[in-house]
């Protein structure tokens, strides 16, 4: 058994994206929580978690969290592990959305609004990018949210998707570019239709 | 050399990370969910089952970050107390967050690194898809240096009145083009701080503390040029000064904002506070 300040350390390494980070001793759930709720709610929003269904979604990820961790074997980063679990919690939500809105298609689910005291420029760029991670595939967004969202390596990216690396280094070139391409459109179309 | 300009462009890095910024919680977001999952998971003092089929998961803690405990006595005093705490903790949390994002802004949007070839091939059934339930962890990694130190800035947990989510969550509606204030490409990473500061600003308000909000301002005036993000900071610190009781600061500070903003957007949530919008703005609409 490791002190707790070893402990600390490789959490702060965890943190920091280090994959090679191996937690013999799983930190505790409220450490983990207080460090990581932000990641996940962001990832969350990020895969597409509509905001009225966020607060279930971002619980279910910690349920499961708190379900397993006693039995998570350290074998990858904690960041790779919860964006795992974030990502099969987004899947089963929109999974569940979409056998609603068969059942109940004149009942979407209602959406707050966005806040509408948010900056300016983050809100811009957040429907920025919210517009195209609705253009990509489940596969592709999801490692556009990983690696370029998010900053996880190539191979944590990998080890969280499910797909192998090689595929990762392909997909976030091409995003990457695709990204800037749609942008410098948005951007020329905003301008010209101001007036 | 089109992926080489694709990686470093920095109105690309910049639209990810306001929109990063832009899905941050609150520490009210973070303190429901807390309590959600007390009540789920069945936590000391708070009656509910554990997770269903669940082997034996440990109760959850009371709380994440738990603050000094302070002498019963001391009822009226324990929320100022409390929040002067929380305000010198997040000032700190604040300060090395901002740091550290400085720190990699400052540098060159050094993305994580993708764009060159791996050195080994990894075949794909060497990483197995993740699993409906996330039964299991994921594969470990091939070691790899992470050229960029992601920080999570979590926001602390002590916040206080947990408000409505200031939630940068719900979706945004396609068809709803408007104009762009400056398009994001014109703005550095000195701008990104800015929001960040500001953000937290606001969310300290929602989130009753008004000291800390006051504080963040203060760093922002400091470090900042006036007229970046001018109005937000203006507005911010009406509010903040209404919270905190310091009403004619907060009249003037309303007044100032009026005259260079009669149409502010903060205009609504002014006029709900403790001094009116109305009454200081019509003449100049």
């Amino acid at each position: 058994m490791r002190d707790s300040a070893e402990s600390a350390r490789e959490l702060d390494r965890a943190e920091e994206g280090s994959p090679s980070v191996s937690l013999i001793d799983p930190p505790p759930f409220e450490r983990l929580y207080g460090l990581y709720f932000g990641f996940t709610w962001r990832v969350l929003g990020h895969l597409g978690v509509p905001g009225s269904a966020l607060d279930d979604a971002v619980q279910e990820v910690w349920l499961v969290v708190h379900q397993r961790l006693p039995s998570f074997e350290g074998r990858s980063a904690l960041k790779t592990w919860l964006f795992g679990v974030a990502l099969n919690v987004a899947r089963n939500q929109r999974r569940a959305d979409e056998r609603r809105a068969k059942n109940l298609p004149e009942q979407p689910l209602a959406d707050p609004p966005p806040d509408p005291e948010m900056i300016q420029s983050a809100r811009e760029a957040w429907a920025r990018v919210q517009r195209f991670l609705e253009t990509l595939d489940e596969q592709r967004r999801a490692i556009f949210v990983c690696n370029l969202l998010e900053h996880l390596s190539a191979t944590e990216t990998a080890d969280a998707t499910g797909v192998d690396v090689t595929t990762v280094y392909k997909r976030v070139r091409s995003l990457r570019h695709s990204f800037k391409q749609w942008l410098e459109r948005e951007l020329a179309d905003e301008e010209s239709q101001a007036p | 050399m089109t992926n080489f300009d694709a990686r470093f462009d920095p109105n690309v890095e910049m639209t990810l990370e306001l929109a990063r910024v832009a899905r941050e919680p609150s520490a009210a977001d973070k303190l429901r969910v807390l309590e959600a999952l007390r009540l789920r998971l069945g936590t000391p003092g708070a009656p509910g089952a554990g997770p269903a089929g669940g082997a034996r998961p440990a109760p959850l803690p009371p709380a994440p970050l738990p603050p000094a405990p302070l002498p019963p006595e001391a009822a009226l005093h324990t929320h100022a107390a409390l929040r002067t705490h929380a305000a010198l903790g997040q000032l700190l949390l604040v300060g090395a967050v901002t740091g550290v994002i400085g720190y990699f802004l400052g540098s060159s949007f050094n993305p994580a690194p993708v764009d060159e070839p791996p050195p080994v091939s990894v075949t794909a059934q060497e990483v197995p898809p993740p699993t409906t339930h996330a039964t299991s962890s994921p594969r470990s990694a091939t070691p790899e240096p992470a050229t960029r130190s992601t920080a999570e800035p979590t926001p602390s947990g002590v916040d206080a009145a947990p408000t409505a989510s200031s939630n940068p969550t719900a979706p945004m509606q396609r068809p709803q083009k408007k104009r762009t204030s400056a398009p994001t490409q014109r703005k550095g990473p000195q701008f990104l701080e800015a929001v960040r500061l500001v953000q937290r600003a606001q969310r300290a308000v929602d989130g009753g503390e008004p000291l800390l909000a006051m504080a963040l301002l203060d760093e922002l005036d400091a470090r900042f040029p006036r007229e970046l993000l001018n109005e937000e900071r203006q507005a911010t610190r009406v509010l903040a000064l209404c919270e905190s009781g310091q009403t004619d600061r907060a009249e003037r500070a309303a007044q100032a904002l009026a005259g260079q903003n009669p149409h502010s957007i903060y205009a609504a949530r002014i006029e709900k506070s403790c001094i009116g919008w109305s009454q200081r703005a019509p003449t100049r609409r």
